[in-house]
């Protein structure tokens, strides 16, 4: 029997929860059209450049970014998840360069001509050798296919350096790796916890692997022959075994103890926390250097492309970001997202997001204005030739833990290059065998 | 007096029990059943659509051929052992220390249960940063002692043993609660009859304490292998499997070729076929565990 106290109780409980309900319907009814884009990206050091620009497009337009951030390495699983399920819960997916291949291949982002027929991108916008685009027949990411998403933070690595340093020292702005091993040597001082260099050795998701890659194009060597055209490895070559052993000896000898431990933010941590005197950084990391709440050496820092070894060439990884638009959401999700990309890759907006840190992906959007705290953007500029990418092919993550896994093996002292290296030729190969590229 | 059941009774007690049914069904036999099912194809992501072609044995095949499994599972297995070991140890440790006090129990309690309340990712990333070889807390205070910096998640030798430190670390405190429990059940006559006879500590511990919550002692430590089993968070934040492969242990590595390298197929094979390895395992060990005891 139920008593008048319970009554009383279950009648305030109904009371208290029906506004939820109430408004609940009279949102759906007055939102029948939701004005918010939701974003998929990684924490990283352009992220609050991306916010700031968020906002302004809020105020701009009335649509609200929702952004959610997570970590680089599960930032690719979340937007997997996403353009697999039924509908994506986002709507707009951030892509590294490695996975943004599987994207295109899977059809998991819509082709931009579907959303809007005709689209091309400014010709200011920089393609990045094909990056945002497949070509179904090459299966592969190149200019001659048809458009799937929009660059979005065009980093690039940049060398960092200690300019203070090096100008008290009498040493110029390192051009190669000696120069480099040279101010080491003069201006280090490991007993006082202040390190010469700083290699990444931390096993990630493209992580030090990417870090190594300029090296190894530097020194003139390669991964595959020629890809997309030839797959054959080439990590058993004299030049990669020049390489490696270079890596390896900036890791033994002028780097802090543990370097397999040692990720991108330690490296920007040891450089913003006046520990380490030079090492190659990604471009958007500038914001960090110049603020005084977050580095000790303020303005103390100066970017330049990444050295070359004698006789060998300036190479710099590119870590472009893209975002496409998953394809299983619907049409007015779609272009409410589309909308967003062209105006965030517009002039004006770029520029904005080059003055917040963000490293912008058009050449009109590289103006320093005379201002120190871009200067960054010269060294960007002066990189433009020295690009390189890794092959931008599905089956990469699958290389890429090879690769991680036997470097941070050389980083950790467990083994030589040469048997390193040896191991990568084997089993790379059986990997683009298993993969049909062979 | 038995009651006894009538048809009606009966047919409704089957059907009481078919919703609960279902439910474990489709929430936990379905996706094993589809899970089975993948490792016998080659499984891609085509146009937005989940393709599957029957390859039969193919996946289970290349486990064979793949030494990283092997080396992953024996890592999984050392990590196991080594962890409940001193886990239960020291928990046992701990539990008599704080079942001896007079007062402040529910302090001490407290305080060693704090690590178990944390979330394991955040548990791994404050130990990173104690461990961190540039800035982290352990070297400052070795600096300061006049000892050498240690790398400890950086080398091959140490790494392993670095993640099973935090890993004690952190469950510690829940072993010491559960054998507590145990030690709190224990009858007080059989105590006082063996002080009495002037049994030493040593003596009293291993021929009574111990016999006695032995029985606890096994429930904390089947909970903890299950748990130590589904080790993934620590090293995910921690190593990410390295240096090289030498924390890379089963469900990282299950991670990565599932959800990184997008091997559904292979990644579905290796599941299963770690189900099967760590069942056996369990009702090995089971066994051995009732034989002693019936001894």
């Amino acid at each position: 029997m139920i008593t008048r106290k319970a009554l009383c109780i279950a009648l305030l409980i109904a009371a208290a929860i029906s506004p939820l309900f109430a408004g609940g319907s009279q949102e759906t009814a007055e939102t029948s059209e939701p004005t918010s884009v939701v974003v998929c990206i990684n924490e990283s050091p352009w992220l609050p450049a991306f916010r700031d620009i968020a906002k302004q497009y809020a105020e701009e337009t009335g649509v609200i970014i929702d952004i959610r951030a997570f970590p680089f390495a599960t930032m690719s699983e979340r937007g997997l998840y996403a353009a697999t399920s039924s509908e994506s819960e986002f709507d707009v997916i951030t892509m590294n360069e490695s996975m943004a291949a599987k994207f295109y291949h899977d059809g998991l982002v819509a082709p931009i001509k579907q959303i809007q027929p005709g689209y091309v991108l400014d010709k200011e916008v920089m393609t990045y050798d094909g990056l945002n685009y497949w070509d179904q027949e090459l299966k592969y990411p190149a200019l001659s296919g048809e458009l799937y998403s929009f660059p979005v933070n065009g980093n690039i690595q940049l060398f960092y350096y200690r300019k203070d340093l090096y100008d008290a020292a009498g040493l110029s702005k390192p051009e190669t790796w000696d120069d480099v091993v040279n101010a080491a040597k003069v201006i280090a001082d490991p007993a006082s916890n202040f390190y010469g260099y700083a290699v990444r050795g931390q096993k990630g998701h493209m992580a030090l692997g990417w870090d190594f890659y300029p090296y190894l194009r530097g020194f003139g060597g390669d991964i595959f022959a020629d890809a997309p055209k030839d797959f054959t490895v080439t990590m058993d070559t004299p030049e990669a075994l020049a390489a490696l052993s270079f890596y390896a000896d900036l890791a033994h000898n002028y780097a802090p103890p543990g370097s397999s431990s040692i990720g991108q933010s330690e490296q920007i941590a040891m450089l913003a926390g006046g520990q380490l005197l030079q090492t190659i950084v990604v471009a958007g990391a500038n914001a960090q250097m110049d603020d005084p709440k977050m580095s000790v050496v303020p303005g103390a820092i100066a970017y330049t492309v990444v050295p070359r070894p004698v006789g060998g060439v300036h190479a710099s990884h590119t870590g472009v970001l893209s975002m496409g638009i998953p394809d299983n959401i619907d049409a007015a999700r779609k272009k409410r997202a589309f909308d967003f990309l062209v105006w965030f890759t517009s002039q004006s907006v770029q520029q904005t997001f080059a003055e917040h840190g963000g490293v912008p992906i058009r050449t009109d959007a590289m103006n320093t204005k005379g201002e120190d705290s871009l200067r960054f953007l010269t060294a960007i500029q002066e990189s433009a030739d020295a690009t390189v990418a890794y092959p931008r092919i599905a089956a990469w993550p699958r290389i890429d833990e090879v690769i991680e896994s036997r470097l941070s093996e050389v980083v950790a002292g467990i083994t030589s290059p040469a048997e390193a290296l040896a191991l990568m030729q084997i089993e790379i190969t059986d990997i683009v065998a298993d993969e049909g590229l062979l | 007096m038995q009651h006894q059941l009538s048809k009606q009774d009966t047919l409704f007690k089957y059907l009481a029990i078919v919703p609960l049914f279902t439910l474990l069904l489709a929430l936990a036999m379905y996706p094993l059943f589809s899970l089975g099912r993948m490792s016998f194809s080659s499984v891609s992501i085509v146009q937005g659509d989940i393709g599957s072609k029957w390859v039969g044995l193919v996946n289970y095949r290349n486990i064979f051929k793949d030494p990283i499994f092997f080396q992953a599972f024996g890592h999984t297995l050392i990590y196991v052992a080594v962890s409940v070991i001193l886990e239960l140890s020291l928990g046992l440790f701990f539990s008599l220390l704080v079942f001896s006090l007079k007062r402040g129990t529910l302090v001490f309690r407290t305080i060693l249960l704090m690590p178990f309340l944390i979330p394991p990712v955040v548990n791994g990333t404050i130990w990173k940063l104690i461990l961190n070889a540039q800035f982290g807390l352990l070297n400052k205070l070795l600096n300061q002692a006049g000892l050498p910096a240690q790398s400890i998640l950086s080398q091959e030798r140490t790494a392993l043993f670095g993640i099973m430190i935090v890993t004690v670390w952190q469950w510690v405190g829940y072993n010491m609660l559960i054998l507590y429990a145990g030690l709190q059940t224990l009858p007080k006559s059989v105590i006082e009859a063996a002080t009495i006879d002037g049994a030493s500590r040593k003596r009293m511990l291993f021929q009574i304490t111990i016999p006695l919550i032995k029985p606890v002692l096994f429930v904390a430590l089947v909970f903890r292998m299950i748990h130590a089993f589904k080790g993934f968070d620590l090293f995910y934040v921690l190593t990410g499997g390295g240096p090289g492969y030498s924390t890379e242990i089963i469900n990282t590595y299950i991670q990565k070729v599932f959800m990184i390298q997008q091997r559904m197929g292979y990644g579905s094979a290796i599941s299963i076929l770690t189900i099967i390895l760590i069942l056996i395992l369990f009702f090995v060990f089971q066994a051995i565990m009732e034989r002693r005891s019936a001894k």
